[in-house]
């Protein structure tokens, strides 16, 4: 446990300096890397129950909310979170894996690899899409209403 | 009120979708943020169209020539601080808190260096020094990838002055990481997993901007833009991949 609030903070660390390189507004950095650092820790508290796959959509899930919810906070785009707060679950790892076997000759493995890392983009993908379309729905039914109090 | 200058505020919409796909904003973004500023003439006619590439723009009404502007988007960066800039504008010109010339100028004036290239190059170095811990490497690793680090972050400092292409420039750097990896992890004293180091150093360069924004497009029907975003993250993993793969191949061939 203690292992997990330790890596929780590197990737504190980590998401801050990567929200610098993508030229984030300054005001943002910090909730930025608040986003990456709750969103690795949920990462991790699930591998212990599960696979790399629903464990990168719970944690996902969790970093899409939390970018929609600070950019309505901070009143900037949702994208200033978005970018930086997914960083550490990107597969990169299954890129170079499906490399290194493919060049030991190992087609299978290689092929497994492959397949991992588009599933793990896959499950990306599904949880922003998830809240997008719940906020975007809370969005769209509060225009709805204001439409109305105006009738 | 006073005879609009249209022509003005079909320059403000433009300039602030110009200036959001050059940082790599979504196309909805764009597209709704243009259509805004351009619905503050009240005109019947409005429309926008905006691509990973280009950018349409059109204001028409029945007493009035149309007006109808085209711009190219060729060079593309992430740079979240344009997009975040763009967006007070055009809400404060909604609002009505600022007026459509005060807005056309803050536009044309949205460069801001917020951060140097001393402190870019170092946070690239940070950023990798960090990724290495969170990808179970120990101190071994975490010494051992000083060298790319610092070498990646030299690399794109060049690449980012020169304007190299993104997939030549990660190519390169993906090409020159695993050949010191297999180098370093060789002729270290201690253990060093060359795996951890090549995956660790790999990240300031996968494509996961791209992917997003392009999930995010293509979620929402752009399939137009979103599909370029996926096809440019594919062509980066792609040519990362190469690049490793030679890497590795010619660091195996070098006998120490």
């Amino acid at each position: 446990m203690i292992s997990i609030l330790i890596q929780s903070f590197i990737a504190f660390i980590a998401v801050y300096l990567f929200a610098i390189i993508l030229e984030s507004p300054k005001r943002s950095l910090f909730l930025a890397a608040t986003t990456g650092a709750i969103g690795w820790f949920i990462y991790l508290v699930s591998l212990e129950f599960m696979n790399k796959i629903p464990a990168t959509l719970i944690a996902g899930l969790a970093i899409s909310f939390l970018s929609h919810y600070f950019a309505r906070k901070l009143k900037t785009p949702a994208t200033v979170y978005f970018l930086s707060g997914f960083i550490p679950l990107v597969p990169g790892a299954g890129v170079y894996q499906a490399v290194f076997a493919f060049i030991e000759g190992n087609y299978e493995q290689a092929q497994m690899s492959l397949n991992e890392t588009l599933l793990i983009s896959g499950s990306i993908a599904v949880a922003i899409f998830i809240v997008d379309s719940i906020f975007g729905l809370i969005a769209r039914l509060k225009t709805l209403r204001k439409v109305e109090e105006k009738k | 009120m006073a005879e609009m200058d249209y022509e003005l505020y079909m320059d403000t919409a433009v300039l602030a979708g110009k200036i959001m796909l050059e940082s790599s904003a979504e196309t909805y973004r764009v597209e709704d943020t243009v259509t805004r500023i351009l619905q503050i003439t009240k005109l019947e006619m409005i429309d926008a169209l905006a691509l990973t590439t280009g950018l349409v723009a059109t204001l028409d009404s029945p007493h009035m020539h149309a007006i109808t502007v085209v711009k190219r988007i060729s060079n593309r960066t992430v740079n979240l601080n344009k997009i975040t800039r763009v967006n007070d504008v055009s809400r404060k010109l909604t609002e009505g808190a600022i007026t459509v010339e005060q807005a056309y100028d803050a536009l044309q004036n949205i460069d801001e260096i917020q951060y140097n290239e001393l402190q870019r190059m170092l946070a690239v170095i940070g950023f990798i020094q960090a990724i290495v811990l969170m990808f179970q490497g120990g101190k071994n690793e975490f010494f051992a990838i000083l060298p790319i680090s610092i070498s990646v972050a030299i690399m794109t400092h060049f690449g980012r002055r020169w304007r190299v292409k993104a997939f030549i420039l990660d190519m390169v750097a993906s090409f020159v990481i695993a050949l010191m990896a297999s180098v370093i992890s060789r002729i270290m004293p201690i253990p060093v997993q060359e795996d951890i180091l090549i995956i660790s150093a790999i990240m300031p360069l996968v494509p996961g901007t791209a992917l997003t924004n392009g999930v995010r497009d293509m979620f929402r029907g752009d399939y137009m833009s979103g599909g370029a975003k996926i096809l440019e993250a594919f062509m980066i993993a792609i040519f990362i991949a190469i690049g490793i793969g030679t890497g590795l191949i010619l660091g195996g061939q070098i006998n120490l």
